[in-house]
C-alpha cells in the first residue's frame, strides 16, 4: 500500500518537473526571435499590407503600388496651402533626405508628398512645390477619387473646411509620417512633431530589424 | 526684502527692452516670414509681442500691402490630425510675452504679390485695441530644421 503511493506521489512529481521543463523551453524558443525596436508607432508584428491604388505623380504619370516597391518610402499627406505644418514637415522630410545622401543611404529611399487637396493642387503646383524642397522628392494627386484608393488603405482621415467668403478653406489631415517597407508594408507610424535626427535613428532601427526577419 | 525680491523681475522686464516696433507698453519682436515655395499661395509668420504696461492690450488685425489678408491661426493637433484654428484676435496680459511659433500660433499671409525670396523685407501693419497700431518690418527666412 504505503509503496503503491510513493510510486504513484513520485509519479506525479516527475510529471509536474517534466510539465515545468517543457514550458521552460517553449518559452525559451519563445524568447528567441529579435524583439521589434521599442519605437512609438510601430506597427509590428501587424503591419498594414498596402493593396494597389492609383494616383497620379507629379510628372502626371501614373504612380501604384508596384513603385513603393523595392524602396524605403516615407509619406506625408498634406496640401500646398497648408503654411505651417506641412512645410515644416517637408523641411524635415529634407533635412533627413539630406542626411542620408550624405551617408550614402538614400538609393533605395523616397521622400513622398500626398496632397489631400487634389482639386487645387495640380500636378504642375505639386511639382514645382516638392522640388523647392528637393528635386527627388515625389507629389502626389489626381482626383479625390484616386487619393481615397490609398488614403482609405492608410487610415487618413481628412476633412475639408467650410471655406471663407473669399473660397479659401482649410484641410484637417493628418500630421504623422508614414513608413512603408520595400515590401508595401506600412512599417510605422511616427507622431508629430518630428526631427530629422529622431526620423533617421527610427529609420535605421527599423531597416536593420526587417533585414533580420527576412535573411 | 522679500518685496525686493518681488518688485525686481516687474523693473528687470520694464527697463531691459529694445524692441523692434513700441507703443510704450507693446512691443514686437523677431517678426520673421518663413520662406515658402514660389507656388505657396499663403505664407506663414512668426514673432514675440510684449506686453509690459499694467492693461491688457488686445491685437485685433494685421495687414500688409504684399498680401490680400491676414489672419492670426493655430495650428492644433486633435486625434492624431492637424487643422488649423482662426483666431479673431489675440488677448496679452499685463507683463506678458506671447509667442507666434512654428507648429503653433501663426499669422497666415494670403495671396502674396510676389513669392519673396529670404532676406527680403516685408511690411506689415499690427493694429491694437485703443487705435494703437504700428508698422514692422518683416525678414523672409528661410526654415531651419524644425521651424
Ligand atoms: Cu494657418
Amino acid at each position: 500500500m504505503t509503496g503503491n503511493s510513493t510510486i504513484r506521489t513520485l509519479t506525479i512529481i516527475i510529471t509536474l518537473v517534466a510539465f515545468g521543463a517543457g514550458i521552460g523551453v517553449f518559452s525559451a524558443r519563445q524568447k528567441q526571435p529579435v524583439l521589434a525596436p521599442q519605437i512609438q508607432g510601430m506597427l509590428w508584428p501587424n503591419p498594414k499590407i498596402l493593396q494597389d491604388f492609383s494616383t497620379t505623380d507629379q510628372n502626371e504619370q501614373e504612380f501604384k503600388l508596384s513603385d513603393l516597391r523595392g524602396k524605403w518610402s516615407f509619406l506625408f499627406f498634406g496640401y500646398t496651402n497648408c503654411p505651417d505644418i506641412c512645410p515644416i514637415t517637408l523641411a524635415v522630410f529634407k533635412d533627413v533626405y539630406q542626411k542620408l545622401q550624405e551617408q550614402k543611404r538614400s538609393n533605395d529611399v523616397q521622400m513622398i508628398f500626398v496632397s489631400v487637396d487634389p482639386e487645387r493642387d495640380s500636378s504642375q503646383q505639386l511639382k514645382d512645390y516638392v522640388a523647392y524642397f528637393n528635386n527627388n522628392f515625389i507629389g502626389l494627386g489626381g482626383s479625390l477619387e484616386q487619393i481615397s484608393t490609398l488614403t482609405k488603405q492608410m487610415g487618413i482621415a481628412y476633412y475639408h473646411e467650410e471655406a471663407s467668403p473669399e473660397g479659401d478653406y482649410l484641410v484637417g489631415h493628418s500630421a504623422s509620417v508614414f513608413l512603408v517597407d520595400p515590401e508595401g508594408r506600412v512599417i510605422t507610424i511616427m507622431s508629430a512633431p518630428h526631427t530629422a535626427e529622431e526620423i533617421i535613428e527610427q529609420f535605421s532601427e527599423i531597416r536593420a530589424f526587417i533585414s533580420q526577419q527576412t535573411s | 526684502m522679500s518685496i525686493i525680491l518681488r518688485i525686481l523681475p516687474v523693473l528687470v522686464l520694464l527697463s531691459g527692452f529694445h524692441p523692434a516696433a513700441s507703443a510704450d507698453h507693446i512691443s514686437i519682436s523677431n517678426l520673421w516670414i518663413s520662406e515658402a515655395p514660389p507656388v505657396a499661395r499663403v505664407h506663414a509668420a512668426y514673432l514675440t509681442i510684449t506686453n509690459s504696461g499694467s492693461d491688457e492690450i488686445v491685437l485685433q488685425q494685421i495687414d500688409s500691402p504684399a498680401y490680400s489678408r491676414i489672419e492670426i491661426h493655430r495650428s492644433i493637433i486633435v486625434n492624431h490630425r492637424m487643422t488649423m484654428e482662426a483666431h479673431s484676435q489675440i488677448s496679452i496680459f499685463p507683463d506678458t510675452t506671447f509667442r507666434f511659433s512654428p507648429g503653433d500660433y501663426h499669422l497666415m499671409l494670403f495671396d502674396p504679390i510676389k513669392p519673396g525670396r529670404a532676406g527680403d523685407k516685408i511690411n506689415l501693419i499690427f493694429h491694437f485695441k485703443d487705435d494703437i497700431q504700428f508698422s514692422v518690418s518683416a525678414t523672409i527666412r528661410k526654415r531651419e530644421n524644425m521651424q
